[in-house]
Parts: C-alpha cells; sequence; structure tokens
C-alpha cells in the first residue's frame, strides 16, 4: 500500500488526545521569552493559567505594533497568538491576601513559569526556594537572558540583548572586503527559540517527578540556548580562525546562497552532500571546477538560476534531489496551499473574536487533538472560571476579591480589551459558568 | 545558586529512555537526539557517513566534520544490519530520512506501529510525512536548514535591502536556525508523547516539518499577513515589527544592540543619546506611518548618526545609569568564548580531544537532573 495512503489512517483517527491533559501550569511571566513556554504547554493540553498584576499585567500588549495596524479586534495579534489556549487571572499578588490566593494556586500546580529580572520574585516571597516549600512536587522555570547564576545574571535583558552576548549576531551579516555588517536575527528567535527547548526540560522533569516525586528548578539562559547551535566556537578553536558571518551562505553546505531567477524572485540552494554538487553539476556549468571559492561557486550557480523562472529551478531541485526552495515572503507564507493542506495556517472559530486565521501546532502528531482552542483574552477576563475550577469559589465570593482590589480586570486601553460589542452579562465563561471549549 | 545546580552526583531526567536516530544527513533530525541526550536518554544512531563529512572549509576532527563533532556526542552507533533486533528495545525512534525511506526498509510508522505499538516514532523532513501534495512531491528531496530558512519567510526580513547586489538580497540567520526549531519541536514532540505513554501505554506518531515548523512557532508571518493583507518590509535596523529603535547600531568604535520596546524605554534612549526632543518627533511620526511608511527614515537616520558619535561602552554605562534601555555591547566570537559566565553554566565547555577545544555545552541547567554534556571525544 502507498506509504502516505496507509499514513492516512492514522492521522485521520479520532483525533481526542491532548498528551498534558491534567498538568497544571501558573503562569508569572510577560513579553515572549516567559510566555511561549506555557502556550506550548497549553497547546499540548496543559491547563494554564496566566496571572497578570490588574489592570495592566504583562506589557508586551501594549508594545506598538506595525504602527497600530497590528490590533485585530482592539487586541495584538501576535499576543492573541502568544497566549492562545490559557485562562486569565487578574490578581494583585501584593497584597497579601492576593499573596495568599496565589500560593493556593501554586499549591495545586504542576509547573510554575516566571521570566522576570533573576531575583524580582524572591523578593515577593515567589522565589523558586520558597514555592519549594509550599509545594515540593512544583517544576520552577525561570527564564532570562543570563540565567540564575554566574557573574552577569543580574542584568536585564531583552532578546535582542541575548543575541549580543550570545555571539550570534557576529555570526550574521556580511564579513566581505565589499561589505562589513552585522544584523540582530528578526522576529526575536532569542526569546522564541529558548523558549521552544524549555519545554523538553519541563517535559524531561515531568517524566522524572512521575519516577521519584521530586519537582526541580529550571534555570533558562536565552543566550546560552542561543550559544548550544554555534559550531563556531568549535571551528575557532579547531583553526585559530574565526568562521566569517556568513550572509546568505551556509558555511556547512558546498554549494549554496540565495539568488535570482529570470522572473525576479529569490531562491535558495544548498548542496549538502557530494552527491547533491555531483547532481547539481549535471546542470550547472564550471560548478565543480569552483568548488572550495563560494564566490566563484556562487557566480556558476547565479548564471544557471538566472536563465530560469522559479518553477524552473524548483522543477530542476525536485529532478536532481536538491534542496532549492523560494524565499518566502509573509503573504507568500499565508496563502500557501500546502500549509493549509498541512494545517500550518488554520482558521480557528473564537467565541469572542470569531473568525481568525492561527499559526497551527509545532508538530502533527497522530490521534493528537492538539493546537489552539480560543486566543488571548484581556487581564482577568477568566477570574470566576479560575478560582471556580481550581479552588472552588463561588461567583458572590469573586466578586468581593474585587471590591478588595485583590482581584481586577483589564484597563480597556488598545491591547487589553474585549473585543467591540462584547457584553460581560451574555458570556457564561465570563461569569465563570462554563468552560471555553 | 550556584551550589543548587552544581551538577555533580546527580541523575539524569531521562536515564533509562531509550532513542535510535536515523537521520541520514538531517541535522534537524539529529539535534533532537542530542537534545534527547542533555537530558539523559541513551542515544544510539545509524551513522550516514555523509552527515560526518559535512563541515566548514574542509576542516575535521577526530574525522569528522564540525557539526557532526557536536551533534554526535555521547551517541552509540547503530549498524543497519542490526537495527531490527534493536527495535524491540527503543522508545523513540527518530527518521530524518525522508517520507517513505523506511517504509522501503519495512520500519516505516504502518510497520513499527503494529509490531511495537508503544514506539514513539519522530519523524522530521522538510514537508513533513503527513499526506499532503508537498510532502509526496518533495519526498525524495534532502533537507536542509537554509531551504527552511527561505520556505518559512524568515530569510526575506533578514539582511540590508539597500546595499548593492547580490549582498541586498535577503541573507540566513547565521546559524542552522530551521533546524534548529525542527529540533527542538521534535524533541518536544518525542517527550510529550513519552509522557502520554506514561498514562497510557500506547506510543504515536509525531510529525515534524522543517519548512513550517518556524513560522508556526514564531507567529509573525502568518500574523503580520493576517492583519495588514502585505508582507512586511526588510528592515536592517528598525524593527520591522515595532518600528523603534529595538535594533542593532553602529556606536563610535563597535556594534551595540539598543533594546527599546516600551515607550519608557524608547524615551530613556532618546535622553541617552543626548537628543530628548526626538521622543516627541518619533511618536508623531508613528501616528503618521499608517498611512507614510517612510516617515520615519529621515528620524532614523539623524538617530544613527547621533549614535555614531557615542562610544558603545558609554552607551552601556548611561543605560546601566539610568536603569532602562538594555544596551549591550554586540560581542564578538572571540569575546563571547572567554567570557567566565558562561563556561561557569557549561553554556561553553572545553573538551580534550588530543587537542583542547571549546564547545557549545549545554542549555539545560536543572536542580535536580542537570543536562549532561557528553564527550565528542
Amino acid at each position: 500500500m502507498d506509504y502516505f495512503r496507509s499514513l492516512q489512517s492514522f492521522f485521520g483517527a479520532t483525533a481526542n488526545s491532548r498528551p498534558l491533559e491534567g498538568i497544571k501550569v501558573v503562569e508569572f511571566s510577560h513579553y515572549i521569552l516567559g510566555p511561549n513556554i506555557p502556550r506550548l504547554l497549553a497547546q499540548l493540553g496543559a491547563e494554564v493559567v496566566k496571572v497578570e498584576p490588574p489592570p495592566r499585567g504583562d506589557r508586551w500588549k501594549y508594545a506598538p505594533m506595525w504602527g497600530g495596524k497590528g490590533f485585530y479586534k482592539g487586541m495584538r495579534i501576535d499576543y492573541l497568538y502568544l497566549n492562545a489556549n490559557k485562562y486569565f487571572l487578574g490578581l494583585d499578588f501584593r497584597k497579601e491576601e492576593g499573596y495568599r490566593l496565589l500560593i493556593e494556586l501554586v499549591k495545586k500546580a504542576d509547573v510554575f513559569v516566571e521570566n522576570m529580572e533573576p531575583g524580582t520574585l524572591d523578593r515577593y516571597g515567589l522565589g523558586y526556594l520558597q514555592l519549594r516549600d509550599v509545594n515540593p512536587r512544583l517544576i520552577y522555570v525561570s527564564a532570562s537572558g543570563y540565567g540564575q547564576f554566574g557573574p552577569l545574571h543580574r542584568l536585564p535583558s531583552y532578546d535582542i540583548i541575548g543575541q549580543a552576548e550570545s555571539g550570534i549576531m557576529d555570526t550574521t551579516g556580511w564579513e566581505e572586503e565589499a561589505v562589513d555588517e552585522l544584523y540582530r536575527l528578526p522576529d526575536y528567535p532569542g526569546d522564541w527559540l529558548p523558549s521552544t527547548m524549555a519545554v523538553s526540560a519541563v517535559l524531561a522533569a515531568l517524566i522524572y517527578r512521575e519516577r521519584t516525586g521530586r519537582g526541580q528548578y529550571i534555570d533558562l539562559s536565552q543566550a546560552a540556548s542561543l550559544q548550544r547551535f554555534m559550531y563556531h566556537f568549535v571551528y575557532m578553536s579547531a583553526t585559530g580562525r574565526r568562521l566569517r558571518r556568513s550572509g546568505f551562505f551556509d558555511p556547512f553546505a558546498l554549494v549554496s546562497g540565495v539568488f535570482k531567477t529570470r522572473d525576479g524572485r529569490y531562491v535558495a540552494v544548498a548542496a549538502m552532500t557530494e552527491d547533491q554538487v555531483k547532481a547539481l553539476a549535471g546542470e550547472v556549468e564550471g560548478l565543480l571546477e569552483a568548488l572550495g571559492d563560494r564566490w566563484r561557486v556562487y557566480k556558476s550557480v547565479q548564471r544557471w538560476v538566472s536563465g530560469k523562472t522559479l518553477e524552473e529551478v524548483l522543477e530542476a531541485g525536485r529532478r536532481l534531489k536538491v534542496p532549492i526552495q523560494p524565499v518566502m515572503m509573509d503573504i507568500d507564507v499565508l496563502r500557501d496551499p500546502w500549509r493549509w493542506e498541512r494545517g500550518s495556517v488554520v482558521k480557528i472559530f473564537d467565541r469572542l473574536y470569531g473568525e481568525i486565521v492561527v499559526p497551527g501546532p509545532l508538530f502533527k502528531m497522530a490521534g493528537g487533538d492538539i493546537g489552539v482552542k480560543w486566543v488571548a483574552r484581556p487581564v482577568g477576563y477568566h477570574n470566576k472560571l479560575v478560582l471556580k475550577k481550581w479552588l472552588g469559589y463561588k461567583p458572590d465570593e469573586v466578586d468581593e476579591l474585587v471590591q478588595r482590589g485583590v482581584l481586577g480586570y483589564w484597563d480597556g486601553q488598545l491591547g487589553n480589551t474585549p473585543p467591540p460589542g462584547w457584553k460581560a452579562e451574555e458570556d457564561p465563561v465570563y461569569q465563570g459558568e462554563r468552560d471555553e471549549v | 545558586m550556584r551550589e543548587l545546580f552544581k551538577p555533580e552526583g546527580k541523575p539524569a531526567a531521562l536515564e533509562g529512555v531509550k532513542v535510535l536516530e536515523i537521520c541520514g544527513v538531517n541535522f534537524g533530525c539529529m539535534i533532537a537526539g542530542s537534545l534527547l541526550a542533555e537530558l539523559g536518554a541513551e542515544v544510539y544512531t545509524v551513522l550516514d557517513e555523509r552527515a560526518a563529512r559535512v563541515t566548514a572549509d574542509g576542516v575535521y576532527i577526530n574525522g569528522v566534520g564540525v557539526p557532526y563533532f557536536v551533534e554526535g556526542r555521547g551517541k552509540k552507533r547503530v549498524e543497519w544490519r542490526d537495527v531490527e533486533t534493536f527495535l524491540p528495545h527503543v522508545d523513540i525512534l527518530l527518521d530524518g530520512l525522508g517520507p517513505g525511506r523506511l517504509a522501503a526498509r519495512g520500519l516505516g510508522y504502518p510497520d513499527v506501529a503494529e509490531r511495537y505499538p508503544r514506539l514513539i516514532y519522530v519523524a522530521v523532513s522538510p514537508f513533513g510525512h503527513y499526506p499532503t501534495s508537498k510532502s509526496r512531491e518533495y519526498a525524495e528531496v534532502p533537507d536542509s536548514d537554509l531551504t527552511g530558512q527561505a520556505y518559512n519567510g524568515y530569510m526575506a526580513m533578514l539582511g540590508n535591502p539597500n546595499l548593492p547586489e547580490p549582498y541586498s538580497y535577503p541573507i540566513r540567520a547565521g546559524i542552522w536556525l530551521a533546524w534548529a526549531f525542527a529540533g527542538a519541536a521534535a524533541a518536544m514532540g518525542a517527550l510529550s508523547a513519552y509522557w502520554q505513554r506514561m498514562k497510557t501505554g500506547r506510543g504515536t506518531f509525531v510529525d515534524v516539518a522543517t519548512n513550517d515548523v518556524l513560522s508556526v512557532d514564531h507567529p509573525y508571518q502568518i500574523g503580520a499577513a493576517f492583519v495588514l493583507n502585505e508582507s512586511r518590509r526588510r528592515s536592517p535596523t528598525i524593527d520591522a515589527n515595532l518600528y523603534v529603535t529595538y535594533t542593532t547600531a553602529r556606536a563610535k568604535d563597535r556594534f551595540v544592540a539598543i533594546a527599546s520596546v516600551i515607550w519608557p524605554e524608547i524615551e530613556a534612549f532618546f535622553e541617552i543619546i543626548g537628543r530628548p526632543e526626538l521622543a516627541e518627533k518619533w511618536r508623531d511620526a508613528m501616528a503618521q506611518v499608517e498611512k507614510d511608511p517612510d516617515v520615519i527614515k529621515p528620524l532614523e537616520k539623524e538617530v544613527f548618526a547621533v549614535v555614531k558619535e557615542i562610544p558603545a561602552e558609554e552607551l552601556v554605562r548611561r543605560s546601566r545609569e539610568k536603569g532602562k534601555p538594555p544596551i549591550a555591547v554586540v560581542k564578538t566570537l572571540e569575546e563571547v568564548a572567554a567570557q567566565e559566565h558562561w563556561r561557569l553554566r557549561r553554556a561553553i565547555v572545553e573538551v580534550n580531544c588530543g587537542k583542547k577545544l571549546l564547545s557549545p555545552g549545554t542549555p539545560y541547567v536543572m536542580s535536580e537532573t542537570p543536562g549532561r554534556v557528553n564527550s565528542p571525544c
């Protein structure tokens, strides 16, 4: 039977398993580095409560985006994605009663994620050592630029600082006679990549806890996570030379680069092995003679590419079995039929925001019901639901906590407000009467 | 804290977990195996000699290329002929060969799922094994990081479009970013499936596509196109999302990284460079940017001209004195390698392979089950 057809039956089976169902997570984080960890855990079925001091909470929701065009029905689009599948609790932990409430939540939690500047949460009685006493089974994650110890650990960070300190910027850009520039890597990979790697540490810690009953502390440094992929250190110490900033060349490929086709499209070519080079050389004149000199190689491939349309180059890649793909623009990514077919881009119906296009999960899992169920909510939206589900509070008890300023809600500013037309009295989830899904 | 995280004498989280990787020349797949190994799994590999030959400038260490020197660490060799007998003992099988390749040997998921229902099968390939038009069309085309960065829409946002050709073309992140994301996603998929198996006793199939993983993990390609209905413009300096000075800049003597994101940080930045009046101008420009995308350009030019007159360390000093925004000197590889901080954290380690070499360590700093840095030699 055809391989793909036989696989279909596994993916076509009833998709209802959510691997992390039953795992409870308290998120105490902001911007991207911290929140992406619970986002990915929630994608896999964990129940995540994002705790924010009302009314503003996580400041990332207010950051300017695309000159004001980045908001979708009042909330920033990347914030809606980054905080999907979470429950929002507006809690002032600086008040004694708020602190006690948070501790009660922590007692029920499996995982706690924070990314404040190192030492900040210790001052509020929410550091690892303090919460370990409350819940020894807790897996506590601190995410920061430099980590929780070492001479630099007190310094503040963002993705770009992690990039600068890790050395990764010194690998990115041009280092040629004609051009000597370096750039930050766009779209904050110093946040997204380390946080994705951290999820494996959390899962490993859960597996270990299942065997031993012991929780633990995970200390994530964004710069160290980026350094994990910098083979440059090996090269440098082995040769005594630095590996130049790579421009559009993959320094580990035999033939590589970004080229312009006859119809003006950019295309990436990367032959990693000798058999791929040999296949390419059948079509690219002078390729074998040029090997070892990356600009000579580049010029020979450019001559070949510039005589072809993008479609013709891609066809050659498939025929020759050489990796060749277009440099996609944003709009190409969104409209790519393959992504819709695979489920990497999906349209969901969110109870509050209606039809909305969202990124799919990081991987497909046979029989797994993973991915985005609902997008972010403003501060405190799930106050009643969370306290009912986790601690058995009644709605009027929650209202009393609101009156005492222990709990609170959003400020109604752009970035922190329900969509236009939303009515509290008509929303059973807001009232704590039913769950999101 | 340092005491708490001391690695000596502690167990590993994934002790007893057996992984078999058959990755071919797919380093996304190998990275997944390595991350699992760093968390304590016992990883076996069917080596493709071509992967060991991948390197830069012909540099080999103990017979293997630089990437394999790192990603082959602590992995035990298994020969093809022994795979069948080994498979019953495996918890996680990592397949980087491309859809249908292992099936041709009777080892595809449909074959092994029946024989070993507890097996977790994780595939990493350019377009995935999940049946789609492209997974079929590209089934025989190998994976590469560069094409992954391109197809994810990442390269389109990187580089300086104002340079002469071809320097103006999209460029790559200086590391294997698409393969790093693919490896991280595959490790995460493997462990979530393992956790599920602890509850249900059943294995499953996890499918990672290098060509989509970056653009589903970080949401900008999809999100920008969805709300803007167009592609963003590539900008080497002003951040293409925030339109603020979240950027690298050439200071008087070297590059700095400036991290102003929210308004108080932006204001502080203009004070630091001695031009507080530019804050208001910038705010006005941002209000107009929707109608005129080039409105920031003259201001941008002015700001960078000012920064170019100030020594890098002086900018850092002023930002620390003011408390915001974070500013750092962009470190060279040589400076990073020499920093005590990363050695202490085992993020960069020294290994003795006949010659003392530096190598990436592990980012997994955990109090009970510290990440392992296996020796490559």
